[in-house]
Parts: structure tokens; C-alpha cells; sequence
């Protein structure tokens, strides 16, 4: 990519960095975790839906039965995993990627880039040369 | 006008209402044209968008007239079967919100082949991944102008190829005048519309029982002929692997949209990506669950006869929201359903405005500038073929869509789109951003190879297949999804392990640390 570091960034010491550890595996773990238990509720509601129309038929108060049932509740968890993913973001990983990029900066790392806007609002001259890719 | 009939003659007042719209667009693009200048303001709007503005937009890039007539017709007319796939959908977001969102903000720069050129060789990399996205861009783009032809003939009674070639031309102006800018206004507006539409319609539906859903249910399965079917399922797929294979394609092709991934671009950083996904699953889950409302009130309300109006579902919606503002000749009727009529309409024109500005990054970014030019070609130059690229996509899908003509399902296109992302564009972004001994032979099998799969299995599958009702078609499943995705994923994974290439390893560190942490971000 054409922004790569002009110097020779230690990429793998950043990744020992045991703030990274942290973020990334708790991170990771969550994602997995909290992925396959969404996903994998669709997929069971889908395959359930096409091959158990009996048991998709329970009633469970008049003509609402599993089947429209369970797509709400698919639609609920989603929420919830979104929600928790969010708050946890918010709290947990957020401020631990703001330390990995302080330790990082002291191994020589890049600072964040600032365009579009940002340049927009300075001197037409700090626009960025055309991004090309080398 | 007839009970239950749409479209006989050109009705003024829905011509009128499209017309507010469109002059709204256009002034949202007159304005945004004069901010649009550099290839950071041409495909990411200068990355000054917020993380709400960016959820809604999402949702405007995300919720089509497939949801707001499609799905609700299928709900409509099969029940628990249409109501499976859109709910599916809802949990599609999952692997965006939890694994894609942030890294694709921090290591992306405008498309989707940006992150894959990163850890690896960049040319082949990116025509891989330009090829990708063009496929499922232009598919989706078709069954999104066969769907506006076929409603505005229906709504306003224009004619199928003028209203194809007006909502193409709508298209090609937003893009190539106002760029991410103009497309992300339009879509904001369009998403608040389309909520607001959703949130009348829900509550009206759910007056008529006295807000008391479970009669609603009642009602809707007692005017089926098959109750049981409607409330069970096995209705719209007799054939259940076919129900399987169209489920997954919605469960898994959402992380595949080239169009909604680059929305991540247009926000400063990774926190404000996550925070727009998080609302636009909001936003997103809320409309699917009204849409199931307006499906089963639709049942309950206008009953068995209106299914031969609702020409194939799609027209369910309209017709509710005419019954429910008074019935066909009133005042009140014709007025909300020429509302709902440019509701759906400025659906299509935000979701196609997505699709050419995603299709023409594909061709001006990955493929003129890094393969073409080699990387040499200056900002102004890019944004002049991107220009020029949206323009001739745009004629391209105008062209295609009148050929594929009126006959065309709709909603079997949009799944077919979808299996497409999730077999060919799916396994090799998560395998760049996760797999660290993943090379370049592996993303350019896996992108071409499931590409090629979910094609040739659609052309040989009934819907496609030339000939009534596909008789006689090769291949007996409707969307190829079932096979189409874990093809793709063996593509990608057998290219790598067979291939003598050298694994791009070492830049897969770099690209770990940037993906989780932001380092370096544009």
C-alpha cells in the first residue's frame, strides 16, 4: 500500500505486545463464540423451517406459532449479540487498542492519517498526494 | 378503478409524489456535487460522515424494495416461508458487526479489494476482487431496475422500458455528479422514509384487531386455503433443500455485499464504523419484524382475492396501504398508496446509486489505477474514470434490465445475488483478515472459482434455465448457495495449500496489527 511506514516497522513486536494479546484474543474469542451461536441459530431455524413443518406449526397462542416465533427471536439475539459486542467495544477493547497504539508509536508504528475532511478544513495544500498504489 | 386492481392509466397524484422526491435527490446532489472532487470525496463522502448518519444509510443501502414488497409479499402469500428468509437476513449482520466492520474500516482504504491487496499481490489480488464485486454489483443491479420497471409501470403507470431507463438515469446522476456524498443523502433520506412507512403501516395493521396481534394471525391464516402450510411452512419450497439453499444464501451473502462494506469507508474511524452497524442492525431488525406486520396483515386484511393483484407478492404492500387509507377511489386510499408508491421507489433509486458507486471503485480504483496504470495514475484521473465508469455501468445495467425484461422474479434474483457474495466474496475477505498462511493463489482461486460454481449452477437451475418454468434444467436447486459456499471456501483454501507460492505471512502481521488496532488508518 502506498502508506506504508517510510521506516521498517517491527510488525511482529507489536503483536507480542501483551496489551495486544489481550485485545485480540478476548476479541476473537467473543467473535467466534458469539458469531457461531448467532449464525448458527439461523442456520437451524432455516433448516428446521424447511424440513419440520410440524414442529414450526406449534401454536404458541392462537395462529403465532414457532415458525413466525422463531425469526423473531433470531432477530432479538442479534440484537442482543450486537448490543453486547458494542458495550463491551465501549469498554473493554477501545481503551486496550489505545494503549497497544501508545506502545506501538514507541516501536516506531504509524500515526493514524488524517484526509478528507480533515485536510479539507486546513490549507488545500496539506491535501494528500494522489493516492496511488505503489 | 376495480376493487383490488393497481395500474389501469398513468395516476397523477403518485407522479406528483415521485416528482417531491426527485426534486429533493437532485438538490441533495446539486449540493454535494460541489463538495466532490477527490477520490476520498467521490467514494467515501471525505470520510466526514457520523456513525448514525452511516446507520442509516446502511439500512437505505440495505432494506430494497426486495424487503418492502418482496418479502412482504412472500410473507403475504406463503407466510412462515417468506418469513424465514428475511429473518435469516437479520442474523446475516452478525459476521459484519463482529468480524468485519472495524478491520475493514482500518484496513480499507475504498473497496473491498484494498484489504486482499494489502497482505498480498496486489494486481492479481485486485482483479480478483474487482471481478467479484462487479458479478454481484450488476446482479443485483438488474433484479433492482427489473423490480423499479415493473413497479412504477404497475404504481404510475408508466411503461416498463421508460420507467427502467428514468430510474438508471436518476442513478448515473446522483453517482457521477454528487459521488458517496449524494448517494449516502439520498440513502439517509430514503432509510427514514421507508421507516416511517413501515411504522404507519404496522400501527394501522395492527389497529384493525384492536392492537391484538394473535388475532391478526388468526385472521390472516383463516383467509388462507392452506392454514396449515402458512403457519408451518413448505408453502413457497416444496423442495426443502431448495428452502435450505435460499436461507443460507441470506444467512451468510449480506457480508458479501461489496455495495454495504464500503459504507465503512465513509466515517472517520473504527469506532464510528461499529457504531454504525450497531444501528443499522437496529434500524435493519426493526423494518424485517414491521415487514412481517405488513406480510401477515396484508393476509388478513385484503384476504385471498388480492393475489392476483398482488401480481407474485410484490404488490401486496401498495394494496394494503390503499385498503387501509380508505380503499381503491377514495381520497385517503389514493393518496397513501401514491405515498408507498415513491416510498418504494426512491428504495430502488438509493440502492442502485450503491451499487454503480461500488461497481465503479471496482473498475477505476482496483482495476484502471493499480492494474492498468500500475499505480500511476493521478487522484484526478482515477475520479474521472470512476465518472466514466458509473456512466457506462449504468447503461450496461439499463440495457440488461430491459432485455431480462418485465417476466423476471425479483426476489429470486436478490437471493441469487447473494449466494453470489457469500460464495465468492465471503471466503476471501475472512480468510485475508484471519488466516495468516492464506496467498494469493488461494483468494484468486477462491473468488474465481466461486464465482464461477454459483454462476454456472444458476444458469443450469430452473429460474434461469430457458423454457417453462426451467423444465427440463440440468441442475433442480433454485439458488446454488448450498453448494456455492462451501465451494468457495474449499477454493480458497486449496489454492493456498496447493500452490508453491511463498505465504504472505509477514504481511499478514502487518495487516493483523492494523485490522485490530487502527494503526496507520487512513
Amino acid at each position: 500500500m502506498a502508506d506504508a511506514a517510510p521506516r521498517a516497522v517491527d510488525w511482529t513486536a507489536i503483536e507480542r505486545l501483551p496489551e495486544f494479546r489481550e485485545l485480540t484474543e478476548g476479541r476473537r474469542r467473543f467473535a467466534w463464540v458469539a458469531g457461531a451461536l448467532g449464525v448458527g441459530a439461523g442456520a437451524l431455524y432455516v433448516v428446521l423451517a424447511a424440513t419440520a413443518p410440524d414442529l414450526m406449526r406449534t401454536s404458541l397462542g392462537g395462529s403465532f406459532t414457532l415458525g413466525f416465533a422463531g425469526g423473531v427471536a433470531l432477530i432479538l439475539l442479534t440484537w442482543a449479540i450486537t448490543l453486547a459486542y458494542m458495550r463491551r467495544s465501549a469498554r473493554v477493547w477501545a481503551p486496550l487498542e489505545a494503549r497497544v497504539r501508545e506502545r506501538a508509536r514507541e516501536l516506531g508504528a504509524p500515526e493514524p492519517e488524517r484526509e478528507g475532511r480533515f485536510a479539507r478544513e486546513g490549507a488545500p495544500a496539506t491535501r494528500r498526494a494522489p493516492e496511488v498504489q505503489a | 378503478m376495480t376493487p383490488m386492481a393497481i395500474g389501469t392509466g398513468v395516476n397523477e397524484l403518485a407522479l406528483a409524489v415521485f416528482a417531491i422526491v426527485l426534486a429533493i435527490t437532485l438538490a441533495i446532489t446539486y449540493w454535494a456535487s460541489k463538495r466532490t472532487s477527490t477520490a476520498t470525496e467521490f467514494w467515501a463522502a471525505g470520510r466526514g460522515i457520523t456513525g448514525l448518519q452511516n446507520g442509516f444509510a446502511m439500512a437505505g443501502d440495505y432494506l430494497s424494495a426486495s424487503t418492502f414488497l418482496g418479502f412482504a409479499g412472500l410473507i403475504f402469500l406463503f407466510g412462515v416461508d417468506g418469513w424465514v428468509g428475511l429473518a435469516a437476513a437479520g442474523a446475516s449482520f452478525l459476521p459484519v458487526v463482529l468480524l468485519l466492520a472495524e478491520r475493514m474500516r482500518n484496513a480499507g482504504r475504498f473497496t473491498m479489494a484494498d484489504v486482499l491487496a494489502f497482505r498480498l499481490k496486489e494486481r492479481p489480488a485486485r482483479i480478483a476482487a474487482a471481478l467479484g464485486t462487479l458479478a454481484v454489483s450488476f446482479v443485483y443491479l438488474i433484479a433492482h431496475m427489473v423490480g423499479a420497471g415493473v413497479l412504477l409501470q404497475a404504481l404510475a403507470g408508466i411503461d416498463f422500458t421508460l420507467s427502467v431507463l428514468l430510474t438508471g438515469t436518476f442513478m448515473m446522476v446522483y453517482v457521477v455528479f454528487g459521488g458517496m456524498l449524494a448517494t449516502t443523502w439520498v440513502q439517509i433520506i430514503k432509510a427514514g422514509l421507508l421507516m416511517t412507512a413501515g411504522i404507519v403501516l404496522t400501527v394501522l395493521v395492527l389497529a384493525k384487531t384492536s392492537f391484538n396481534p394473535v388475532e391478526l394471525f388468526d385472521r390472516a391464516a383463516g383467509n388462507h386455503e392452506d392454514a396449515k402450510g402458512y403457519l408451518g411452512g413448505g408453502l413457497q419450497h416444496p423442495n426443502s433443500i431448495n428452502a435450505i439453499s435460499f436461507g443460507l444464501a441470506l444467512l451468510l451473502g449480506t457480508a458479501g455485499l461489496p455495495h454495504l462494506l464500503m459504507r465503512f469507508f465513509t466515517v472517520p474511524d473504527a469506532k464510528a464504523a461499529r457504531g454504525s452497524i450497531g444501528w443499522a442492525v437496529a434500524l435493519i431488525g426493526a423494518f424485517f419484524i414491521m415487514t412481517m406486520i405488513v406480510g401477515v396483515g396484508a393476509r388478513a386484511i385484503l384476504g385471498a382475492d388480492a393475489v392476483e393483484a398482488s401480481a407474485g407478492g410484490n404488490l401486496a404492500t401498495p394494496l394494503l396501504a390503499e385498503e387501509l387509507g380508505g380503499g381503491a377511489g377514495s381520497v385517503g386510499g389514493d393518496l397513501f398508496l401514491a405515498i408507498i408508491s415513491a416510498v418504494a421507489f426512491a428504495t430502488i433509486l438509493a440502492v442502485v446509486a450503491g451499487l454503480v458507486i461500488a461497481a465503479s471503485g471496482a473498475v477505476a480504483h482496483d482495476v484502471w489505477t493499480s492494474v492498468v496504470r500500475r499505480g500511476r495514475a493521478a487522484e484526478d484521473e482515477e475520479v474521472r474514470v470512476a465518472r466514466v465508469a458509473a456512466l457506462g455501468l449504468g447503461v450496461l445495467a439499463i440495457l440488461a434490465s430491459i432485455l431480462a425484461g418485465p417476466e423476471f422474479n425479483v426476489s429470486i434474483l436478490v437471493g441469487l445475488a447473494f449466494a453470489v457474495a457469500a460464495s465468492a466474496n465471503l471466503p476471501a475477505l475472512l480468510m485475508a483478515l484471519f488466516w495468516p498462511r492464506f496467498n494469493t493463489t488461494g483468494a484468486v482461486t477462491g473468488v474465481v472459482g466461486g464465482l464461477l460454481i454459483s454462476l454456472a449452477i444458476i444458469v443450469m437451475s430452473p429460474p434461469v434455465w430457458p423454457g417453462p418454468d426451467g423444465e427440463g434444467s440440468p441442475v433442480a436447486l433454485a439458488n446454488p448457495a448450498i453448494i456455492s459456499i462451501p465451494a468457495g471456501f474449499l477454493c480458497c483454501w486449496l489454492g493456498t495449500v496447493l500452490s508453491r507460492e511463498r505465504s504472505a505471512a509477514s504481511s499478514y502481521h502487518e495487516l493483523h496489527v492494523r485490522a485490530e488496532t487502527g494503526i496507520g488508518a487512513v
